[in-house]
């Protein structure tokens, strides 16, 4: 009962932190670095609620980042949008589009398992970024495309995409908190510990894997229509990036695989200190070299990321003071 | 009693390896039925062509006269068939009650809620002497222990036959003598059961009909008195008496080497 209501506080107090935030630090140089953290948040979320539930390393979800940037991108350009908070409206309809293109990537990618699907998924997301590079009417190429300038005055200007991305954060942590809950989660993490088994009980492990990309897709999908629309233009290479394929992995390996709380506490972790490299290390490639470095290390040596860890030392503290 | 199960002419080959050649047998309804024979007659390959884990090359799987060749094993579990493994497949990960409940989605809400409710679910784990270990992941457990909980989640799936592939195989021989109580328990309330199993003592003390394979064909069947005086059991065993533990004439040979 404590427990419950201990953890109903924390989660009160999180989010009574999370929305005052930007009131506190105004800063733009901070609020930006807040903006990344809690749009990363929900990008790991989503990942997390596929790859960390279901086992299968998903190394290409920039696919679906990128395709709801350009989404998002098109519909301003060519519905002639003026900038401000309609367009806001869009971003779950991009979110949709991501979503749509997850179910034949999914279809296709899904058919192998293990290291061939990780692969599989790279590849995938190469495609689409050779794709952004050459269909130039839907992409316009490297030369990219701009979105409308939103009339914000850049004292706040941040605020705004940092109260559309916590909300993507939160709809993700919901989504995958109930996600865990459901009996759909319990499949998932079935297939995750021996998916033939799974099968033989019953469990449609075809559909139920599609499902769970799709909806990674979906809220991929609405993080990349925010970043593009905070950015005010997309590029190949920012739409289709590499290094967020990997990020959100990081994140969710960091703070714990097929966990509520671990792609949060990764991303929480991770995202400013990324942004602070960034900021403080200017040679060329030096934070991402620190970066992969850091990928490393924690593979190496916190192999369940953080919160399994803690739960684990939390077990054994236990069991040494009833003893 | 009828025919709940029916193998007939079941062929299967790997390559140039014969694993099931035109083998047949029935299980009777109500029944427990022992499988017996051999390392590499073919039992495990049979488990897997009738629970849809392998494609028959030839011949036929029929549940109460309808055939289910074939099929896919999601489906052949929900058609009442309900399997464990020789070496345990428990979700490691999961904790005991959440291995009962991954059970098939294919029922409808209202029978799912009824099956994987937690009350029955902490009953069937009860009913294996796991019950207060409900909350813990089934990775940490013994491989007894693996293998209570693996005929747990088949029970959850409320089977009408129960295939157990080697239930006493490598475990303590308490706990095999309360698998096979539990076994009885079932099957008294109506559960069929075959049973793969090398220990023969067990094997016999349980069944009431025993099918002996070799290279992958039935070559006798009967009452476990029967069987065991069958020359061609005997023959198949490698002239080894069956009451003796194989393990055991090993150890013999050991000492006796040593002895020299």
């Amino acid at each position: 009962m404590t427990v419950v209501l201990a953890r109903r506080a924390v989660i009160v107090l999180a989010l009574a932190c999370a929305i005052g935030f930007p009131f506190v630090f105004s800063n733009p140089a901070t609020t930006s670095i807040a903006f990344f953290t809690v749009l990363y948040v929900a990008a790991a979320s989503a990942w997390n609620l596929f790859s960390g539930y279901s086992g299968y390393m998903a190394l290409g979800n920039a696919v679906f980042y990128g395709s709801g940037a350009y989404f998002i991108a098109n519909v301003t350009n060519h519905l002639n949008l003026s900038g401000g908070m309609g367009i806001f409206a869009w971003v779950p309809v991009a979110g949709l589009f991501a979503g749509i293109v997850a179910i034949p990537v999914g279809w296709l990618a899904l058919r192998t398992r293990r290291h061939t699907f990780v692969v599989i998924t790279i590849a995938i997301f190469f495609i689409f970024q050779l794709l952004a590079y050459n269909l130039q009417s839907v992409t316009n190429g490297s030369a990219g495309m701009q979105l409308p300038l939103p009339p914000w005055l850049a004292a706040t200007y941040n605020d705004y995409f940092y109260f559309a991305a916590l909300i993507a954060a939160v709809i993700a942590i919901v989504v995958s908190w109930a996600v865990r809950r459901s009996h759909f989660g319990l499949q998932l993490l079935a297939i995750r510990d021996d998916e033939d088994r799974a099968r033989g009980l019953g469990v449609r492990t075809g559909r139920v894997k599609l499902t769970a990309f799709v909806l990674n897709g979906v809220l991929t999908g609405v993080c990349g229509a925010i970043y593009a629309y905070y950015l005010g233009s997309v590029y190949p290479p920012f739409a289709f990036e590499a290094i967020f394929d990997l990020t959100v992995a990081l994140m969710a390996f960091l703070g714990g695989l097929g966990t509520v709380s671990g792609p949060v506490i990764g991303a929480l972790l991770l995202e400013p200190l990324q942004q602070y490299l960034t900021q403080q290390v200017t040679a060329a490639g030096l934070s991402l070299i620190l970066f992969g470095a850091l990928f490393l290390i924690v593979i190496g040596f916190l192999p369940h990321g953080i919160v399994p860890s803690v739960e684990q030392l939390v077990r054994r503290l236990k069991a040494a003071r009833s003893r | 009693m009828s025919a709940l199960l029916e193998v007939r002419g079941a062929t299967k080959s790997f390559g140039g390896l014969q694993a099931l050649d035109d083998c047949s047998f029935v299980v009777e309804e109500g029944s427990i039925a022992g499988l017996i024979g051999p390392n590499g007659s073919g039992k495990t390959t049979m488990f897997n062509v009738i629970t849809g884990y392998e494609r028959a090359d030839a011949g036929s799987v029929l549940l109460q006269g309808n055939a289910i060749t074939n099929q896919a094993p999601g489906r052949i579990c929900s058609l009442g068939i309900g399997r464990t493994f020789q070496l345990t497949r428990v979700f490691s990960r999961l904790t005991l009650m959440e291995n009962l409940q991954v059970g098939r989605a294919g029922v409808p809400r209202a029978r799912r809620q009824e099956l994987y409710s937690e009350a029955r679910c902490l009953e069937l784990l009860d009913f294996v002497g796991l019950a207060a270990m409900a909350r813990v992941s089934a990775g940490t457990l013994s491989y007894g222990q693996r293998k209570l909980v693996e005929l747990a989640m088949v029970l959850a799936q409320d089977p009408r036959v129960v295939l157990l592939d080697e239930p006493a195989g490598g475990i303590n021989p308490l706990l095999i003598t309360q698998i096979g109580e539990r076994i009885r328990e079932l099957n008294r309330r109506g559960v069929t059961f075959l049973v793969v199993e090398h220990n023969m003592e067990f094997v016999m003390g349980l069944c009431d009909v025993v099918w002996v394979m070799e290279r992958g064909t039935v070559i006798a069947h009967g009452e476990p008195e029967q069987v065991r005086s069958d020359p061609r059991v005997l023959d198949a065993y490698l002239g080894g008496s069956l009451d003796e533990d194989e393990d055991e004439n090993e150890n013999e040979d050991e000492q006796e080497e040593a002895a020299r």
